[in-house]
């Protein structure tokens, strides 16, 4: 059976129309597949198109900044279109409840306080081999180690966020003090500054209270400096990452001054007196002479303040003037149907031309150092250079709500800060939230 | 028409079952998938250690430990049982005087039930605000007018003092919902049969006998079942905690329903608020079961009496 189809197939190739038929057939379907392969480079038609998604939170300046890179994006990428998520309040909880049914955004802002979770869970690609040494050279090493967690690199740096000092120059000149030195101490310069300029209020109604300087009990970073800036450490494992909170006699001692701005300098105020007035509010109205706040609140007061303003470093501790250096930057979801075309986008919104756009007004301290700052950006940087990266827990908003309440009592002055944090309730709650390793 | 009339019940019957079922299933399906399925699955993870991201992992009665010996959540509980109480006490109490008070008016009968009720339907973000405002020690109503009449000498953060939040909270708890449970009592009263008061008028009854032996007793079966769902109401009670205060000042506010918010959605602890809605499902299941047994224990008592 076999023998007699070889021979009839090598009758039928004997014929020579049939032979010249069949190698026309076959180099037509060769150049096919050729001019196929090729084709993207030489065609005009357009490639297919491919939709992502990009997850943000932020004031109207930001959404407004993002949405005019997105349309140049898409211009520059025809194929790749861009659905922006948009999420002003509660961001990392509506990211996580999306991500646990599977609808996580290709491109997600994220900031390296609530980051953990998410790489701890697999949630996010590492992307340290997307970045090559040359293009990590243009970024700010304190902003790639914000977003480097157990050596791998899980986001593209968008800025780096630290906290500073707004001081309301127009008061002191009221009060007829003088201005600070950048190099100011807490106990030998701020409080007795602060202690005089409360004397002296600017505002006509001087009945109304008036305060020295911020205070919060949460979020954790506005009292984290006071722990840097004592000597104190935040304990860390094996894995870069604070679990837990062991209290150390430098960490104690910082926290000790912070709660003594309200219970023995009195130039904060308690919660009891301001209500839910926020500090930016109390600032603006005039009724708090210096505000301690990141790079947020510049655009507002820019906006808002009807006096004039200066920016400082935090005074000194006993340790120097020693900020967490915190961040955000564009992740990639290792869900992602299009990862390629996510870091396309990622890397665009991190670009030069993308963080000077961010950068111009104040709103942002970028996080590539060959990007131009504003005018009020100097002292950010210095506060960057001075200050060390936060690594936060793995679940930082249990972590520092369990903070704030174990603080909360020693914060209005009913207890000591040692005494709080040395409780057996506090330590078995650190256990208990799985807080600790 | 013969044929139809030939069916026997049983076959009618037949017919028309899947017809019912299917006009059934859409609102059947609804409570499997958004009540049932939930309420079944909340009981499982309360056994779990989970966090939407991970996949759940067996901790057995770990979650119900946890709480047992958690400070936060017995203080959770201290709050809510004091919310409660003030609350029902105090929504209750003012419905049922409302109540007999409209109930005796002559005029305006309308618009005082409107007056009351209106609270009721007003969003409670626009109230939140509102009592936000009354109670902040910048400018607020309430210290302005304490001032004035120097019953204080310091503006006081009614919401951000720890002796004075929950009452805050409370308050505008009551002034929202007094009006749902005044009208429910007040349905019963236009309802009693006035030739009972008639009589006891005739009797020489003043109106705090009338009040106080005719009208309150013949009321209880309506404020027992009010009660129950003012109770019920209280103990889920989430959002004027949300609003004015987030469970401050030092959690004198957190409520076990903010509380289970702030694991299940905040921490991402989905065992332990699974846990913690357990028992708070509990509390009310024995609250309404108590409840039912009073009713009966009641009705058996007067059908007795009325066979004697």
């Amino acid at each position: 059976m076999i023998p007699t189809v070889f021979r009839l197939i090598f009758r039928f190739f004997q014929h020579r129309w049939v032979l010249i038929t069949g190698t026309l057939l076959v180099g037509m379907a060769l150049w096919w597949e050729i001019y196929l392969a090729i084709q993207p480079t030489i065609s005009n038609t357009p490639l297919k198109q491919v939709t992502i998604s990009l997850s943000i939170w932020g004031n109207a300046e930001e959404v407004a900044t993002t949405k005019q890179l997105l349309q140049q994006f898409e211009t520059q990428h025809p194929n790749i279109q861009v659905t922006l998520l948009y999420t002003p309040d509660q961001y990392m909880s509506k990211l996580q409840l999306l991500m646990a049914t599977n609808q996580s955004p290709d491109v997600i802002l994220m900031n390296n306080l609530s980051m953990p979770l998410f790489v701890h869970t697999n949630q996010l690609l590492p992307l340290e081999h997307e970045l090559s040494a040359t293009a990590r050279k243009a970024f700010q090493p304190q902003s790639i180690a914000t977003f480097t967690l157990n050596n791998h690199l899980f986001a593209f740096p968008r800025d780096v966020s630290v906290l500073v000092l707004y001081l309301n120059t127009d008061w002191l000149k009221h009060a007829g003090l003088k201005p600070p030195s950048p190099n100011w101490q807490w106990q030998q310069d701020a409080i007795p500054l602060l202690q005089a300029a409360i004397k002296q209020p600017p505002v006509a109604s001087k009945t109304a209270p008036h305060w020295g300087i911020s205070f919060y009990a949460k979020p954790a970073l506005f009292w984290l400096p006071f722990i840097f800036s004592w000597g104190g450490t935040l304990p860390q494992t094996a894995n870069q990452t604070m679990h837990t909170f062991l209290p150390n006699a430098p960490a104690v001692q910082g926290l000790t001054f912070y709660q003594q701005l309200r219970t023995r300098y009195h130039v904060a105020p308690l919660a009891t007196e301001v209500g839910n007035t926020s500090m930016t509010e109390l600032f603006l109205q005039q009724k708090l002479v210096a505000l301690i706040s990141g790079r947020w609140v510049l655009p507002v007061l820019q906006q808002q303040a009807p006096f004039r303003w200066q920016i400082l470093p935090l005074p000194q501790g006993k340790k120097g003037s020693v900020v967490g250096v915190d961040g955000s930057g564009y992740c990639i979801a290792s869900g992602s149907k299009h990862p390629q075309q996510a870091i396309q986008l990622a890397k665009f919104l991190t670009s030069k031309h993308a963080q000077r756009l961010f950068s111009h007004s104040g709103l942002i301290t970028p996080a590539r150092t060959d990007v131009p700052l504003h005018a009020n950006q100097a002292v950010f940087l210095q506060a960057i250079q001075t200050g060390k990266p936060t690594k936060p827990p793995i679940q930082w908003e249990a972590w520092q709500t369990l903070m704030q309440e174990t603080l909360t009592p020693a914060f209005e002055g009913q207890n000591s800060v040692s005494n709080v944090l040395n409780t057996r309730t506090f330590q078995t709650q650190q256990v208990q939230e799985g807080l600790t390793p | 028409m013969n044929r139809f009339k030939s069916l026997s019940t049983t076959q009618t019957l037949n017919n028309t079952i899947p017809w019912n079922w299917l006009f059934f299933a859409p609102a059947l399906i609804g409570f499997l998938a958004f009540n049932y399925l939930p309420t079944v699955a909340s009981f499982g993870f309360s056994f779990c250690k989970w966090n939407l991201l991970d996949t759940p992992h067996w901790v057995g009665m770990g979650n119900y430990q946890h709480l047992i010996s958690s400070n936060s959540f017995w203080q959770a509980v201290n709050s809510t049982l004091q919310f409660v109480s003030f609350s029902s006490l105090l929504e209750l109490g003012l419905a049922v005087l409302l109540a007999l008070l409209v109930h005796q008016q002559t005029a305006g009968k309308a618009f005082f039930k409107a007056c009351y009720f209106l609270p009721y339907v007003t969003p409670m973000i626009a109230v939140s605000l509102v009592f936000g405002w009354f109670y902040h020690p910048d400018g607020g109503l309430l210290n302005q007018l304490l001032l004035g009449f120097g019953v204080i000498q310091h503006p006081v953060a009614w919401l951000n003092h720890p002796q004075t939040a929950l009452l805050a909270v409370v308050s505008l708890e009551v002034w929202k919902t007094v009006g749902y449970n005044f009208l429910l009592i007040l349905a019963t009263l236009e309802n009693f049969p006035s030739d009972w008061l008639e009589a006891a008028t005739l009797e020489g009854a003043s109106i705090w006998e009338k009040t106080f032996q005719v009208l309150l007793p013949n009321l209880i079966p309506t404020l027992l079942t009010v009660g129950l769902l003012t109770l019920i109401h209280t103990l889920q009670a989430f959002d004027a905690v949300y609003l004015l205060t987030q469970g401050g000042p030092q959690n004198t506010t957190a409520v076990l329903v903010y509380w289970i918010y702030k694991n299940a959605l905040q921490f991402f602890h989905i065992g332990q608020a699974s846990a913690m809605a357990y028992c708070l499902c509990t509390l009310i299941v024995l609250l309404s079961l108590g409840n039912w047994w009073f009713q009966q224990r009641r009705r058996s008592s007067t059908a007795g009496d009325s066979v004697v």
